[in-house]
């Protein structure tokens, strides 16, 4: 038995033992009726949003042409129809706008870590940190640490390689990343903060791309028929396959869940087996070609998007590809399926958590989004500036680290090595929710009210959160950049209490939930005299306010105000589920 | 404990229940469904409510249910690692007034640490450990609860196995 199976038994064991101490509870069916409740809430919600996602563009549609065009005037006998006092704007999001790329931005700009520029490559450290590893003729190499926490760069060690013009890393298991610098090899150790080179007399063909194997071991290909299998463990390399001159002609490579490699050439691909270390020819339903790019979906099968036939893929959009397959391993074959919405090549695909697949990086900004549920692209927000060959790392609360590329399609890497192509800019994209300047007059203010009521004998909201949510209507409030919300707790019945408060986002699907990054705070023990918290304003988004309560039994008012600051106006909400 | 009621009422909730098949794997199955769900949220009080709530969902659709046993520990699995995705982005910038409970049993300081790692690690990957130490699931039976292939639960676990071995220092 391993020393981890040691450790992992012997928790199990004390968990288990731990667990045996709680008594088994009454099984209480009566809580069956609050359970179908529940349930019963949920599906009219549901029917609710699909009904909203019908009705809300038409109606969005008349009150933004109104207010732009006139003022507003309020009868307060007899409500126009198209006037925003009049309204209650639904508690839940919207589908339609939230997909719709109406120029709505996704990405935040971050800062870069000045000199250094890319092409340059990321991984996501298993710390949740992103080693940035960048390559420049003045410079030659420089790395750097991105802290997710403090979003702070920090410079670490470079490697210490001369300079080529082409950079692959590669995280292992074991924590540390391999980097492939054209033909030498380096190591950096996360926890030294330093490359170490590696030495090696294998047939290491220049340009080869990494990629880690199931079995934790990395194949370095270099065609559909050709290799070296890296053991960091013993740190030897071990060529496999037949023999080839000249330089690597990989365009993608995606272990797959079956513990075997996909080999993309530019004319042929293959699926490498390390079980026998052979390698079985496959055909693409299209030529793949540079600039493609592939992700792994949940189900083991992978994506491969775009790509171009025009030089090393850095592509215009007439020379790009739009269209799209799937890889299916159980059986070797690719499948045909819809087109992405635009043509691209050099850019990203990184499947997310909820198993859908971000694409982002071309000749435009526009990023779109495969669903392989129902097997198409969505339009998605955009990132803040177009990035044509861009490095992109997931983070660990689920948006992208996306880093340099080039602003204009070029023929190639030669011709782009001038500072004035080449974007020294970062950014994080959140395809969740949004982060727009304020420019545009589109409504000029309403009020909305709310106050909720806990019934005394329930101790908690049925998903332990009391939550009020509020649409921003797409579009943004003119001028309004911060969401001030207060509340008040009255009634408490106990003096301690487990709570948080903050402002919340909900997804695409209108039902997921979460806090929104950096929002959440504890509850202050004053707040029965009220509390407040301003948050930067995210539009065409639903917002909200909530407190998530853990055992606790009070009564609580919120109170929520928007100054619009270019036409003082109140924001009140008066409506919530 | 662990009686469930048999009037009448109940049972015209709920006609496809079979009351004394639900009592026995209510009885049987508590326990283990409350470690897994501890050990994927860390916290006992909230394992015990979101056990209660998979067993709701049991017993309401009891008769229609193939395997209990793969589905409630789906269940769980899933509402455990839902909660614990909502805590861990709120716990990264919170910190939390919490009301400690007496009765909650100690733990070893490796065991915290062990069921801590597993639960940063991705979600997928956490089940399948859970399911593999906690329950000696072989791959098969995991496959059942996650709903992939035998194959895709091997790679989760073969991954969480390899990640927890690196973060903890410990030797595969």
């Amino acid at each position: 038995m391993s020393k981890l199976d040691t450790i992992a038994r012997r928790s199990a064991a004390e968990l288990l033992v731990s667990v045996e101490s709680s008594p088994i509870p009454w099984f209480d069916p009566d809580r069956i009726g609050r359970y179908r409740v529940g349930r019963v809430v949920r599906t009219v919600a549901i029917a609710l949003v699909v009904l909203l996602a019908l009705l809300l563009p038409a109606l969005i549609g008349q009150i933004v042409e109104d207010d732009l065009v006139t003022p507003v005037t309020t009868d307060t006998t007899t409500p126009e129809p198209n006037d925003p006092e009049s309204l209650v704007w639904p508690t839940v999001v919207a589908r339609d706008f939230l997909h719709r790329p109406s120029g709505a931005i996704g990405g935040v700009p971050i800062s870069f870590p000045d000199p250094m520029w890319c092409g340059c490559s990321l991984v996501t450290l298993h710390d949740g940190r992103v080693l940035m590893v960048g390559s420049g003729h003045s410079i030659g190499y420089a790395a750097h640490i991105w802290d997710p926490d403090t979003e702070q760069w920090t410079a670490t060690g470079s490697p210490n390689s001369v300079w080529v013009p082409d950079l692959k890393i590669v995280l292992m298991d074991d924590g540390r990343v391999l980097a492939l610098l054209w033909e030498q090899l380096e190591v950096y150790d996360p926890a030294e903060g330093s490359f170490r080179s590696l030495t090696h007399q294998s047939e290491l063909v220049p340009g080869s791309v990494p990629v880690v194997m199931a079995d934790g071991r990395v194949l370095l290909a270099a065609s559909p028929t050709r290799g070296v299998v890296f053991d960091p463990d013993s740190e030897r390399f071990t060529s496999v396959g037949s023999a080839i001159s000249g330089p690597a002609s990989v365009v993608g490579v995606m272990a797959l869940t079956d513990g075997r490699v996909l080999i993309l050439g530019a004319a042929q691909a293959s699926v490498y087996d390390p079980a026998t270390d052979g390698f079985t020819a496959v055909r693409p339903v299209y030529p793949p070609g540079p600039g493609v790019a592939l992700a792994l979906l949940d189900d083991g099968r992978v994506l491969l998007t775009g790509g171009s036939s025009w030089g090393t893929g850095y592509a215009s959009l007439d020379q790009a590809s739009a269209a799209a397959q799937v890889f299916d391993p159980t059986t070797d074959r690719f499948t045909a399926v819809a087109s992405m919405l635009q043509p691209r090549s050099r850019h990203s695909a990184v499947t997310i958590a909820d198993g859908r697949v971000i694409v982002l990086g071309g000749a435009e900004a526009l990023v779109e989004v495969f669903d392989p549920e129902k097997g198409i692209f969505e339009p998605a927000r955009e990132l803040s500036s177009p990035r044509q060959g861009p490095a992109v790392t997931g983070l660990d609360d689920g948006s992208l680290l996306v880093v340099g590329g080039w602003r204009q399609t070029l023929p190639g890497w030669m011709s782009t090595n001038s500072d004035a192509t080449i974007s020294r800019t970062a950014e994080i994209y959140n395809p969740r929710f949004t982060r727009r300047e304020p420019a545009m007059t589109r409504l000029s203010g309403f009020t909305l009210g709310l106050e909720v009521d806990l019934p005394d004998e329930q101790s908690q909201w049925p998903d332990g959160e009391i939550s009020l949510l509020l649409v921003v209507p797409p579009g943004g409030l003119d001028g309004a950049t911060y969401l001030d919300a207060r509340w008040e707790l009255t009634n408490r019945s106990r003096t301690t209490y487990d709570g948080q408060g903050g402002v919340a986002w909900v997804g695409p699907d209108g039902r997921s939930w979460g806090w929104a990054p950096d929002t959440v705070r504890p509850l202050p023990v004053d707040c029965e005299q009220g509390c407040t918290i301003r948050q930067p304003l995210f539009h065409g988004e639903t917002m909200g306010f909530g407190l998530t309560t853990l055992g606790l039994k009070f009564h609580v008012q919120y109170e929520g105000d928007i100054p619009v600051q270019a036409h003082g106006i109140t924001l009140t909400i008066v409506d919530a589920e | 404990m662990g009686v469930l009621s048999r009037r009448s009422s109940h049972q015209q909730l709920t006609p496809l229940v079979t009351v004394e098949g639900f009592e026995g794997f209510y009885d049987r199955e508590y326990r283990a469904v409350l470690a897994l769900a501890y050990a994927l949220t860390g916290d006992l009080s909230q394992a015990e409510d979101l056990t209660q709530d998979a067993f709701l969902g049991a017993f309401v659709t009891w008769g229609r249910i193939r395997e209990p046993d793969a589905w409630i520990r789906t269940a769980v699995s899933n509402k455990a690692m839902s909660w614990w995705r909502r805590q861990y982005t709120a716990q990264r910038v919170m910190v939390r007034m919490v009301q400690v409970d007496d009765d909650v049993p100690e733990v070893s300081a490796e065991s915290v640490t062990f069921w801590a790692e597993v639960r940063r690690l991705p979600s997928r990957q956490a089940q399948a450990i859970a399911l593999f130490y906690l329950e000696d699931y072989p791959v098969a039976d995991i496959s059942r609860v996650l709903g992939c292939s035998e194959s895709t639960a091997r790679t989760h676990l073969s991954r969480g196995r390899k990640a927890l071995a690196s973060r903890l220092g410990a030797e595969l």
